[in-house]
């Protein structure tokens, strides 16, 4: 046990000022640290004794305690193994609770197929599958207590399923119905389009909806990756039920699929249970159009060359993006520009430098927004990488008034993350949060699972979360400095506010040029006509 | 059940969502394989420092990371008049530091260190909670101690007006610019007098917020911030007899401000509505809502688990009575949900509607009473009890994953019922209920004509643009 005052180890981690008040021997005789005065008596031997604080708080209280050394993580490698019939298993042994968690990984997305028809088509397959109809499917995964969710990406489809241990057969055999037989009833694709055709709608309402959505579809124009992963009302009814199965025969097949399975099962109990249910699942296609469905997307190594030489390259101001929300208390904001996909960044100093911008609550861009202006709740910043191309944005919601004071701060903000290296605190600080957050997802079994189906969408090594902690302990401020400089170039830009435009716009404009304005659902909309009473508002 | 409406300090940059963040338990090392559900458990050692702070240890060391969890018996409910707001204000302010730990070190002690922090109030009570690797937790429960002792010191009108400004922003993103943030911000007072401890909303009234001084915060935490009203939580990577010994170390020094009262359950404060409440808003939404709620009874008493089945026969899954008649056969609804909100003084059990564009709202409603009174004419079926048990069952289970999940429940068991060893006999209530209890307490609750009904509509373009006027 360490001594109560030798600070050292916290001392170089924090060169900030922190009252060292003395170092008197702990008293508490309750502390039943039977060593901790005399090491700390050792160690501060020479230094004159301290006095008890006139607030009556003990003298041990003065100062921080020593931590002890910071470890590396233990990250689990997952079993990979191969059904008979093709399918690819990722397996987490977890035994210390009786649940198993199924993630079931396709490797198409929204952005795979024609705008609504992957978003559709994931979404039916709880909609009635096998010899069950919606509503009995509904009913046969409540009897077991099974948590189904559906996620849908731009670049994946994936299918979960969470049992009680005692559950796991029963849960197996829908999910594979739910995978490989679903029946797209016609009568249930009306009906959920009508319900998701309702979400539509009311995300339109939802400027924290809006902004992301506009946001997307302003940086990649008409690439699929523009294109809202649940799209408009109008688009959602038009999608055919010819296309919904056609996309499930073509995607939904071993070989674009990986099973990640965590939890309370041996591996002989799971190979038993997955022959029995996923034993016979082949590809329906004809053999070649299966496998060009199967093949996914190239990375794209063209978005490089494009951020570097191509159109938005060129560009030497932001671009400005409005979505008039008359009378919002706030505005929403996104700012930010394109970079290449997962597999084609340096995911550690990427992620680095965005922990220090704003990926946790000392950042600096939520210190000086929300603690030092008081202009928001909170400010974030962070890379969103897909497979073929990603983004990085900085997103918060400020106070209406403060709209242009807040832009002006962010845009200093990532000038000076780029001008300047990251302080050795900063640098050291964002390591620390980045390895010591891995061994958080061990704890559940959604979090073992979502791992291991993270990897595989990229095709990335069963032992590349290990390799990432070495990267995360070795990135240098100097690392983080040059991923600012290409990621975050001030002259390509897109700033996208979604508020009272009556209120910035003009303030704005005059700042970095016309403003595109654009609808909820990022259709284009014409300039609202300038209003006398506008005009009269003035200055500030 | 617990669910405490989450208003965090720092929700927002994490982006992580605390509301139902599942129901309570947790098991450590303790739960074997193959156990049914019913012996869950988290294991712990529990013990009371003189100065009366509860001190819970739950030692789990398969994972090397730890969370300090503490807990003080105050919420909104405490509030008094013309300071709606205050517990919630004051729990940000806790994170401004003190003389020992100046402005900005807490977080960023942690933060340097691979730990995290954050904190919510409910009505009924304030939850901070720090998460880290296990190296963490001296330098957690010194940070903790300190503050809980010494806030007060260094607290600072500029601390204060800085915070205020966040709080009132915090109000903006979670409610003014929110579809339905209206009614959300409404129902307290609909519900309750203004007299009750929940007739006003956790969020506090913009005036009253900015009423606040630095002096009424002081007097806050003076009442309310003393070991005796406290539960320290250690779980995770820790030995018992070192974690309760750091635990002496750093927080039996501190003074009894206050006469350790006993924990547990609060004395219910029922409440009651004579008649129905109805009220019709306008707001920025695309899609028409309908919200009805009932006074239901507090959380842990008898009824209280019947009526979050209740909630689940009437909203989850697609059998479900509301979903199906509205959502599924007759599709005049894109959504409907349901929930019992459990409270010490007196719940509130909530039916939501979000109606499809050209339903009509009279017309949802009458249909909507009409399923409740079918509910509540006749017993559900076997079938309909077994799978919104089954649905608890697993959901228990889940949340036994989490450290900070386990953490938490501890405290909140505490704060409930005044003992932490309590998952078992949580989740019974849930186990246990018949279709005759449900049935009884359904029809006490639902039956009831005292309840308020909110429609909120879209602002018609013609509002929008007498708006528009007014404001120039």
């Amino acid at each position: 046990m360490r001594g109560v005052c030798s600070r050292l180890c916290v001392a170089t981690l924090l060169p900030l000022v922190l009252v060292c008040g003395g170092c008197k021997p702990d008293k508490n005789k309750a502390a039943a640290k039977p060593d901790a005065g005399a090491a700390a008596s050792k160690v501060r031997a020479t230094k004159p004794k301290p006095k008890v604080g006139a607030d009556g708080v003990p003298a041990f209280m003065d100062n921080a305690p020593t931590l002890p050394a910071a470890k590396t993580p233990d990250l689990p490698l997952a079993k990979r193994f191969k059904l008979p019939a093709g399918l690819e298993v990722r397996y987490i042994e977890k035994r210390d609770l009786p649940l198993v968690r199924f993630g079931l990984l396709i490797k198409r997305g929204t952005a795979s197929a024609a705008p609504g028809v992957a978003y559709v088509t994931a979404k039916m397959l709880a909609e009635g599958a096998g010899k069950r109809g919606a509503l009995d499917l509904s009913a046969a995964l409540q009897q077991i207590g099974a948590e189904l969710s559906i996620s849908i990406g731009l670049d994946f489809i994936e299918i979960d399923l969470e049992v009680l241990k005692r559950h796991v057969d029963a849960g197996l055999s829908l999910l594979s119905d739910i995978v490989q037989r679903p029946r797209f009833e016609p009568t249930e694709l009306r009906r959920l389009a009508q319900r998701l055709a309702a979400r539509a709608q009311s995300r339109r309402a939802r400027a924290t909806a809006v902004a992301p959505l506009v946001f997307h579809k302003v940086l990649f124009g008409e690439d699929p990756y523009g294109i809202p992963r649940l799209p408009t009302p109008a688009v959602i009814r038009s999608v055919k039920r010819a296309a919904v199965v056609a996309f499930h025969r073509d995607a939904f097949t071993p070989d674009s699929a990986v099973l990640a399975v965590a939890g309370d099962i041996d591996r002989a109990g799971l190979v038993t249970a997955l022959g029995t249910h996923f034993g016979s699942w082949k590809a329906q296609g004809s053999k070649k159009q299966g496998a060009a469905a199967a093949k996914p997307p190239a990375d794209d190594k063209r978005e490089d060359k494009r951020s570097k030489k191509g159109k938005a390259a060129q560009a030497k101001a932001p671009r400005l993006v409005f979505v008039d929300k008359p009378g919002a208390p706030q505005s929403v904001l996104r700012i930010g520009m394109r970079c290449p996909g997962r597999r084609s960044v340096k995911l550690a100093p990427l992620r680095a430098l965005f922990k220090v911008l704003g990926g946790s609550f000392t950042s600096r861009l939520n210190q000086s927004l929300r603690e030092t202006h008081g202009y928001t709740y909170g400010a974030s910043a962070s890379a969103s990488l897909y497979r073929r191309a990603g983004l990085v944005a900085v997103r918060t919601s400020v106070k209406t008034s403060v709209t242009e004071p807040a832009i002006v701060e962010i845009m200093k903000q990532l000038e000076a993350i780029r001008d300047a290296p990251v302080t050795p605190a900063e640098a050291n600080k964002a390591r620390r949060q980045l390895i010591d957050a891995m061994p958080a997802r061990l704890e559940s079994v959604s979090g073992l699972v979502d791992a291991q189906t993270t990897l595989a969408l990229y095709d990335l090594p069963l032992d590349a979360d290990r390799r990432l902690a070495t990267e995360y302990a070795a990135v240098s401020a100097a690392d983080m400095q040059a991923v600012a400089r290409a990621r975050l170039r001030l002259g390509q830009l897109t700033i996208v506010v979604v508020g009272d435009t009556s209120t910035f716009a003009k303030k704005l404009e005059k700042r970095y040029g016309p403003a595109t304005y654009l609808g909820p659902d990022g259709e284009a909309l014409p300039r609202p006509k300038a209003k006398p009473a506008g005009k009269a508002k003035g200055k500030r | 059940m617990r669910r405490s409406v989450a208003i965090a300090a720092s929700v927002a940059v994490l982006g992580v969502a605390l509301v139902g963040a599942g129901p309570g338990t947790g098991s450590g090392s303790g739960t074997g394989t193959g156990k049914p559900a019913s012996a869950l458990r988290i294991p712990h050692t529990r013990f009371r420092l003189p100065n009366g702070l509860e001190v819970i240890v739950h030692a789990d060391r398969r994972v090397p990371r730890v969370v300090v969890d503490v807990l003080y018996r105050v919420g909104a409910r405490f509030e008094r008049a013309k300071r709606s707001g205050m517990a919630h204000l004051f729990e940000h302010l806790m994170f401004m530091g003190t003389k020992r730990i100046p402005e900005k070190q807490i977080d960023l002690l942690m933060e340097r260190n691979g730990g995290w922090n954050n904190a919510y109030t409910s009505e009924d009570v304030t939850n901070y909670y720090d998460v880290g690797p296990s190296r963490l937790l001296e330098l957690l429960l010194w940070i903790e101690a300190d503050r809980m002792a010494t806030l007060a010191h260094a607290l600072t009108p500029k601390k204060l007006g800085l915070q205020r400004k966040v709080v009132l922003n915090e109000r903006r993103q979670s409610y003014e610019n929110r579809p339905y943030g209206k009614a959300r911000l409404a129902m307290p007072s609909l519900l309750f007098a203004p007299s009750h401890p929940y007739g006003h909303t956790v969020i506090g009234d913009v005036a009253d917020l900015e009423a606040v001084t630095a002096g009424d915060c002081k007097a806050f935490f003076g009442r309310y911030y003393a070991p005796s009203n406290a539960v320290l939580v250690i779980a995770g990577d820790v030995d018992v007899a070192k974690a309760r010994a750091l635990a002496t170390r750093y927080f039996g020094w501190i003074p009894s401000k206050v006469p350790a009262s006993r924990w547990g359950r609060a004395k219910p404060q029922p409440a009651k509505l004579a008649k129905e409440v109805r009220r019709e808003m306008r707001d920025r939404v695309a899609l028409p809502r309908l919200y009805m709620a009932w006074h239901s009874p507090p959380h842990q008493t008898p009824g209280d688990a019947e009526l979050d089945l209740t909630a689940a026969m009437l909203t989850t899954g697609k059998l479900s009575r509301l979903y199906r008649e509205l959502v599924y056969t007759r599709r005049v609804a894109a959504s409907v949900s349901a929930r019992q909100d459990s409270r010490a003084l007196g719940s509130v059990f909530t039916v939501t509607v979000t109606l499809r564009r050209g339903a009509d709202i009279k017309q949802v409603e009458k249909l909507v009473r009409r399923e409740i009174a079918r509910f509540i004419q006749k017993p559900p079926s076997a079938d309909e009890l077994a799978r919104a048990k089954a649905q608890y069952q697993t959901a228990f289970v889940r949340s036994l994953q989490s450290l900070r999940s386990r953490a938490e429940t501890l405290a909140l068991y505490m704060a409930a019922v005044g003992r932490a060893d309590y998952v078992a006999k949580d989740l019974r209530r849930y186990t246990s209920a018949t279709t005759a209890s449900v049935h009884k307490h359904a029809r006490a609750v639902l039956g009831s004509l005292g309840r308020v009904v909110i429609h909120v509509l879209p602002e018609s373009p013609a509002a929008k643009k007498a708006q528009q006027k007014g404001k120039k």
